[in-house]
């Protein structure tokens, strides 16, 4: 029986090395069951290399990585009875209908009742929105239509662990929300590992979000704590009057770690990095505004988007290979 | 979803066998599905009673041959050119079986199911031989029959035509071996195709110059001994060692295409 901490995904020094070439580096990752981990980073990173080897598509070249326990290589069949996945690029046999390819793959899972499989189809159709086209050849489906039969087909087993690579790539908005929708549906049964260069996306419904740069794990955090940045906490002001009088008091204080200014018309515009959020909200403000001279036209917690998060970090990561 | 899920019968294949059945099946909705298995099958007979037709006839209006020789004749041509025709058909039409899978990606998709990938490669196997035994053989080979009884009035002798039917059965299935296993060692038709078809056509030329023993350890010739048992007539004394050697290649191919195949990288 796993319990709420039960890990699904565990590796311990994964790599893969292609024809001399590093995909994936000593990855450490770990996934907790009942979660949705967003797993980002760019254009060869190991995203797609990292979700192979979990699946036993691929053998490591060192390392190992476990699903539900079960090794990856050597349990790779009964791990994948467990997990839906869908690919990238997801490819079905064109000779077969929507409904047809439903039935395929639930007949690597299930062997009866027939009339039970044809209904889990149906209401498997009816989820991704697909009712009406189900008997159609596939080769008539358009790219978003097919990716809806991606996720049909990644959750027919009722899996416990879902993997999609790049699920919302090739979605219009609307197709994008009908994902989101679906996968924040699912979570309440089951834990969703997905790739995705799309940063919205992950910060509207990612638990925890893993990053990967050139084959290497550069940041592993829940949402929350990477979006708070990685200076802390950190609030801006903007100030008219004597912004200099206040960047000093505030430098003075012990829980005040860094203060940044910058002028613009006139105001000054601080970024105060703090250690005590408690503190901070009812001290800050009271310390600049004891200078009568200051007035302060604008405060708050400063909110880091994903975006800017992850092309700090990878960039960081960047900017460390080329000093190496 | 345990509740949902628990309802349904989990899959009781194990081990290598596990998704066999359902990619068997897959297999050979494309082979028998949609009336495809009637085109391959008047494909087959133009090709292989279609010729007996045109020898039977060309050596009647010569008047040379008493219907005894021209049912000989017929029977060699038939059994000759059954069995290259067939070796032909298997590489042709099972050469991108793997390949194009594994180009497409359906493999790959396939395979992130819970199905061995030996079932893949025996699923594909199976229904490849059944298919060809099925259209490119049995059918033919029936239809000979009624042939025989319509133009001479007299069926082959059963047995003797049975041993050289399944001569012809052991060179198929080399071949279809030989291709899949090709196709799982290369990742485009090419080689595939050239090497098959450049083994069983080299075939008329390495006995020319290599030294017995080569020849007979390969499949080369079982064309001519399928007719000569067919026919009664006397075989070299060394028969059995091609035969007993095509089935030890068809065993290794289908070994070394499991083991290259449970190794591939997607």
């Amino acid at each position: 029986m796993q319990t709420e901490n039960t890990l699904v995904i565990q590796t311990h020094g994964l790599t893969k090395i292609y024809k001399g070439a590093n995909a994936l580096q000593n990855l450490d990752l770990q996934v907790p069951q009942n979660t949705i981990c967003g797993f980002l980073g760019p254009h060869g990173a190991g995203k797609s290399t990292t979700i192979k080897l979990l699946l036993g598509l691929t053998r490591p070249t060192k390392g190992k990585a476990e699903v539900f326990g079960l090794d990856s290589v050597r349990d790779s069949v009964s791990i994948r009875q467990r997990v839906g996945y869908l690919a990238q690029d997801p490819r079905y046999y064109d000779h077969m209908t929507a409904r047809e390819t439903l039935r395929f793959t639930a007949h690597f899972f299930y062997s009866g009742p027939r009339q039970m499989i044809e209904d889990r189809i149906k209401e498997t159709l009816e989820l991704v929105g697909l009712a009406d086209k189900a008997d159609r050849p596939i080769k008539g489906l358009s790219g978003g239509e097919r990716q809806r039969l991606g996720i049909a087909q990644a959750q027919i087993n009722y899996p416990d662990l879902i993997i999609l690579d790049e699920p919302a790539a090739s979605l219009d908005p609307m197709g994008r929300r009908d994902v989101l929708e679906v996968m924040e549906r699912l979570r309440k049964h089951t834990t969703i590992f997905y790739s995705t260069h799309i940063l919205d996306d992950v910060q509207r419904v990612s638990d925890t979000v893993v990053i990967m740069n050139h084959g290497q794990l550069v940041a592993h955090a829940p949402i929350a704590e990477l979006m708070a940045g990685k200076d802390g906490v950190v609030y801006s002001l903007t100030v008219k009057g004597d912004g200099q009088a206040a960047q000093t008091r505030l430098a003075q204080q012990p829980w005040v770690t860094s203060v940044t200014a910058g002028s613009s018309n006139g105001a000054t515009a601080l970024q105060v990095s703090v250690t005590d959020e408690h503190t901070a909200e009812s001290q800050l403000l009271r310390l600049v505004l004891a200078d009568a001279d200051a007035t302060v036209t604008e405060f708050g917690r400063k909110k880091h988007n994903l975006e800017e998060i992850f092309l700090d970090i990878v960039e960081g990561d960047k900017a460390n290979d080329n000093r190496k | 979803m345990t509740t949902a899920n628990s309802a349904l019968q989990p899959v009781a294949e194990r081990g290598w066998q596990r998704g066999f059945g359902n990619l068997f099946r897959n297999e050979n909705n494309l082979r028998w599905g949609r009336y495809r298995w009637i085109m391959s099958a008047l494909i087959w007979l133009a090709i292989l009673n279609g010729f007996v037709f045109l020898v039977a006839f060309g050596e009647a209006d010569s008047g040379r041959s008493t219907p005894a020789e021209i049912a000989a004749v017929c029977m060699n041509v038939f059994m000759t050119i059954g069995a290259i025709a067939t070796a032909v058909g298997v590489v042709v039409g099972v050469q991108g079986a793997i390949i194009r899978e594994k180009q497409l990606g359906t493999a790959a998709w396939v395979l992130s199911k819970p199905a061995s990938r030996s079932a893949f490669v025996l699923a594909k196997m199976l229904s490849h031989s059944l298919a060809f035994l099925g259209l490119s053989l049995l059918l033919p080979s029936l239809v000979f029959y009624g042939q025989s009884q319509m133009l001479w009035g007299k069926t082959p002798a059963a047995l003797p035509f049975l041993g050289g039917w399944l001569v012809m059965v052991l060179h198929l299935l080399f071949y279809l071996a030989l291709t899949l296993m090709l196709g799982t060692l290369f990742s485009t038709r090419g080689p595939v195709a050239g090497i098959g078809l450049g083994f069983l056509f080299g075939g008329q030329i390495v006995p020319n110059f290599a030294p017995e023993w080569v020849t007979l350890i390969f499949p080369w010739p079982l064309a001519n001994l399928a007719p000569a048992l067919a026919l009664g007539q006397e075989v070299p004394s060394a028969w059995p060692i091609p035969v007993i050697a095509t089935a030890v290649w068809t065993v290794v191919f289908m070994g070394v295409a499991l083991w290259r195949f449970g190794r591939e990288e997607f």
